[in-house]
């Protein structure tokens, strides 16, 4: 599976992020993993990485969303730093629902 | 007579004045930290918790979950406290150090006001190269002003990562997860809080940043919920695609101009391909070529 990587902006909410994650995952791929990161216009913003897909996932992947919060008993896909309208949020966990 | 008075007296200021701005300088501009009195003292809780050598053997050497995760879980209490202080220092002694510079570059200006004759100016402006010269550690201030929140952020990532293995962990059963993994899991997880963890996070996102910074990144859009709905269809219907539907997908993969697949998975490959990066044209090209073929309805 080859990975690529596509910005999220991180003047978004984190609704609008996870809408733009499943809107990508939609079209075949899987969210890996978001990095803090600079664009080439020096803005301080999200490095997201996608693996492509070519055969569904067993079992399928829930919808992707973003949260500050770790409901108890969830178990996160991926967690770690995000900005989001435009500050830097230590813990965004990738929950699948 | 010594220099000192002569050149006093040239700056002609105040003695008022000048104490007014050491004071600031020296005290007031660096103890503004934005953060309350602790509620306790992070030393006296960690004294209380009493975390101690034989706690880790009890842990090593632990035979129920319940025993296990007490252990475990005041070591972590312990690690959390300490790190919590580590960050506070680390983020004081940036504010600290950037309070003071600063201070003494605005005090230098106020002086400035008060000097009127020019040789008293030539005096202030050695005064102030003095001052800058003393303060040469301004540009590592600077440096690590940019440093430190993404060290303690990389901190922060890799402590999260390791947590959730050890919560999930302590979910399992004394034989599955035994005192000595335990252990193990609470050295990582305090190596994960500290600098040598951070640098060696961000060095491994370096290599990824290296492949992103040759190609243009494109910015993912925020799809409406009906867009998304269109576009799982789609999915659906490649994923869908196997051995006995690879001639639709074939025909739909030829009008796209792309190479005729040997495999479904092939097909599907070739197919999410045409789809990305996902623009409005390229999703209804291929929605189109799907649905000509018989793929989707």
């Amino acid at each position: 599976m080859a990975k690529y990587h596509v910005e999220l902006s991180g003047k978004l909410t984190l609704s609008q992020q996870s809408l733009a994650i499943d809107g990508e995952e939609a079209l075949g791929s899987k969210f890996v993993r978001s990095q803090i990161w600079v664009n080439s216009t020096n803005v301080l913003t999200n490095l997201v990485e996608f693996d492509e897909l070519d055969t569904a996932p067993v079992p399928m992947l829930g919808a992707p969303r973003l949260s500050k919060i770790l409901p108890a008993g969830a178990t996160p896909d991926w967690v770690g730093p995000m900005i989001v309208q435009g500050s830097a949020v230590p813990e965004v966990f990738l929950l699948r629902i | 007579m010594s220099p000192i008075p002569s050149l006093y007296r040239s700056l002609r200021v105040p003695l008022s004045i000048l104490v007014i701005i050491l004071l600031v300088v020296a005290t007031g501009c660096s103890t503004i930290r934005g953060v309350p009195t602790r509620y306790q003292e992070s030393d006296a809780i960690v004294k209380s918790i009493a975390l101690v050598a034989d706690d880790l053997a009890r842990l090593q050497a632990a035979t129920s979950e319940s025993e296990r995760n007490r252990l475990q879980n005041k070591a972590i209490a312990v690690i959390d406290l300490q790190f919590y202080q580590f960050v506070r220092e680390l983020m004081a002694n940036r504010a600290d150090s950037s309070a003071a510079a600063a201070g003494t570059t605005l005090g230098s200006s106020l002086v400035g006001v008060f000097v009127d004759s020019a040789k008293a100016k030539t005096n202030y402006a050695l005064f102030s190269a003095g001052v800058i010269g003393a303060f040469g550690i301004v540009d590592k201030n600077y440096f690590f002003d940019k440093t430190v929140p993404a060290l303690v952020a990389a901190m922060g990532a890799a402590r999260a990562t390791s947590l959730i293995r050890i919560k999930t962990s302590q979910r399992d059963a004394i034989e599955t997860y035994g005192g000595t993994a335990a252990l193990a899991d609470l050295e990582d997880y305090f190596s994960a809080g500290t600098i040598l963890a951070a640098i060696s996070e961000i060095t491994a996102r370096s290599e990824s940043d290296k492949l992103t910074a040759l190609n243009e990144v494109r910015s993912l859009e925020v799809p409406t919920d009906a867009e998304i709905t269109r576009r799982k269809i789609i999915r659906r219907s490649i994923f869908a695609i196997d051995d006995l539907t690879i001639d639709k997908a074939k025909k739909a993969i030829a009008a796209l101009g792309l190479l005729e697949p040997k495999t479904a998975r092939e097909a599907r490959a070739a197919l999410f391909g045409a789809l990305r990066p996902a623009t409005p044209e390229r999703i209804s090209i291929v929605e189109q070529a799907l649905k000509d073929s018989g793929l989707l309805k």
